[in-house]
């Protein structure tokens, strides 16, 4: 069965973040709990969610000796120009296809952030200081080259799998407001996707944080579900149904999935796109 | 071990995941050595993405083996005097809290989780077990499986089974119990989930008694390759209820 492969370090589970840093990213985001003028811009959002993406794939690796190399992770911004974001720490990781393995992540955050986090302690929610790292800050600069991006990540993925040819399929996840101003990213999205390992094609999710205060989408299977303003619709249009594997975790998170169920998330905590790779035993508490 | 005229002969048998060492093993298998009735046995499966599940799952099959009158009314109280010998001797063990990495500090405040399956075989022919999570015990009358519980069937098998917590904070799932009558020359297997998926599958339970270590390992590295058996720690323990000679 396509998509079955098991997570190991020899054959990690490969995570590939492409994200918009444009201009528009400035602008407010629609989903925020805050209107007008409070809301935060879409690119704090983004910096917000996907150091929290990191931190958690991280934490599902990290055991009592450190941090295991369960996933290999590539992020690439793309605004004033497409440039990766976290480099390889030696020649040795460059060659094995450009994406970095998720304990050099783990040691490495820009920088740790205190912050107050509630936790449940006996029973009761209690507040507490915890580290959390850092790898991004917002950004927000020119154009939104995301065909650019697409092209980027596709020859990312190819060496990826070149090295890998058995391993679960790279998953590439893009996040942005969902304009590309250099062409129609439809035709790249297809061809990203068509690249695959022996057990399966590239998987590519995509994340629109919209201006739009239009109900958050999570895994759609129709195109009616998914708001017709903004690039709602396309990037539904490019994003990967979900493989049998994907579908069955999801279910177990409260989803509803079936064959037509897409990788796309409108203005909503992408946390699941992630979540369902797994890698062993999970605590249910534990996302 | 002896019993008067009735022995039970015990084995465990054991392959850590493919990719990992045996000191990355974080399954767990116990037979309890009193020499006198009960006769106890366990085994746990410490959960991948927390930390020393392997320290808790040794930990619960040690103490559901050396348990009097372990059942699932004194399971909550059981259960906190194992987290507290447990709290204690890691806190010794570990960095003070502010000297570990951002994850290794989350990931202690998590704790360490295990799926957990014991069985208590008494003298006067009944048996019982309980069950938090995925393990499956099989019950065997001349090398046929007369049970299997608490699944049967291979497809009932996913990565978030119910598990035990080493936090006393946390809430731990209530056990589910079973229990049955056994005759001479009946046979127990205490499976982890994956070895469990695959002996569900069409897989032969009474093979495990006569297998020795090397082809147990071989057996299940090609059941592995050939994707019959999920690549996870796999263990099995053994139990058969004999005559001494």
């Amino acid at each position: 069965m396509p998509y079955s492969a098991e997570i190991s370090r020899s054959a990690p589970g490969a995570f590939l973040f492409l994200l918009d840093q444009s201009a528009s990213m400035q602008d407010t985001f629609g989903g925020a709990e805050e209107k007008g003028d409070a809301a935060p811009s879409k690119a704090r959002v983004l910096a917000d969610v996907v150091n929290k993406l990191l931190q958690n794939l991280a934490l599902r690796c990290a055991k009592e000796e450190g941090v295991r190399d369960y996933f290999s992770v590539g992020v690439v911004g793309y605004g004033d120009r497409v440039q990766p974001l976290v480099q390889p720490s030696s020649e040795e990781h460059a060659a094995a296809g450009d994406l970095v393995p998720i304990s050099h992540l783990a040691e490495r955050p820009l920088r740790l952030e205190e912050r107050l986090e509630t936790v449940e302690q006996n029973g009761e929610p209690t507040e507490k200081r915890v580290k959390t790292p850092i790898w991004f800050e917002p950004h927000a600069k020119n154009g939104t080259p995301m065909c650019q991006a697409l092209d980027f990540a596709a020859q990312t993925v190819r060496r990826w799998i070149d090295v890998h040819p058995e391993a679960f399929p790279p998953i590439v996840v893009n996040v942005t407001d969902g304009e590309a101003t250099d062409g129609d990213p439809l035709r790249q999205a297809q061809q990203l996707r068509s690249f695959a390992t022996g057990d399966g094609e590239v998987l590519l999710f995509n994340v629109h944080l919209s201006e739009a205060e239009a109900t958050p989408v999570e895994l759609p299977a129709s195109v009616a579900e998914v708001p017709e303003e903004d690039y709602a619709r396309q990037l539904f249009q490019m994003s990967s149904r979900l493989p049998f594997s994907m579908r069955q975790a999801a279910e177990q998170e409260g989803y509803e999935a079936n064959m037509d169920t897409r990788g796309f998330i409108f203005n909503a905590d992408p946390g699941a796109l992630v979540r369902f790779l797994e890698i062993g035993t999970r605590p249910s508490n534990l996302r | 071990m002896k019993h008067g005229d009735i022995v039970a002969k015990e084995r465990i048998l054991w392959l850590p995941k493919g990719d990992h060492t045996a000191e990355e093993y974080e399954d767990a298998a116990f037979v309890s050595e009193t020499g006198t009735w009960p006769l106890r046995a366990a085994v746990a499966d410490g959960a991948t993405e927390s930390v020393f599940a392997r320290d808790w799952a040794n930990r619960l099959v040690r103490g559901v083996a050396q348990s009097e009158g372990l059942n699932a009314d004194s399971f909550p109280q059981q259960l906190r005097d194992w987290q507290n010998a447990f709290l204690q001797q890691h806190q010794q063990q570990q960095p003070r809290e502010g000297e570990r990495a951002w994850y290794a500090e989350r990931k202690a405040e998590e704790g360490a989780f295990a799926t957990l399956l014991g069985l208590t075989v008494h003298r006067d022919r009944s048996w019982q077990a309980f069950s938090v999570g995925d393990c499956c015990l099989f019950h065997l009358r001349d090398n046929d499986v007369i049970a299997a519980w608490p699944f049967d069937d291979a497809e009932a098998f996913d990565d978030r089974p119910a598990l035990v917590p080493s936090l006393s904070e946390r809430d731990a799932p209530s056990p589910k119990t079973h229990s049955g009558e056994w005759k001479l020359h009946d046979a127990f297997v205490l499976t982890t989930d994956a070895l469990a998926a695959w002996l569900l599958d069409g897989g032969t339970p009474a093979d495990l008694f006569s297998l020795p270590p090397d082809t147990f390992q071989e057996g299940v590295e090609a059941a592995r390759e050939e994707g019959a058996l999920r690549d996870d720690d796999t263990t099995a323990l053994t139990l058969r209820i004999k005559r001494s000679r």
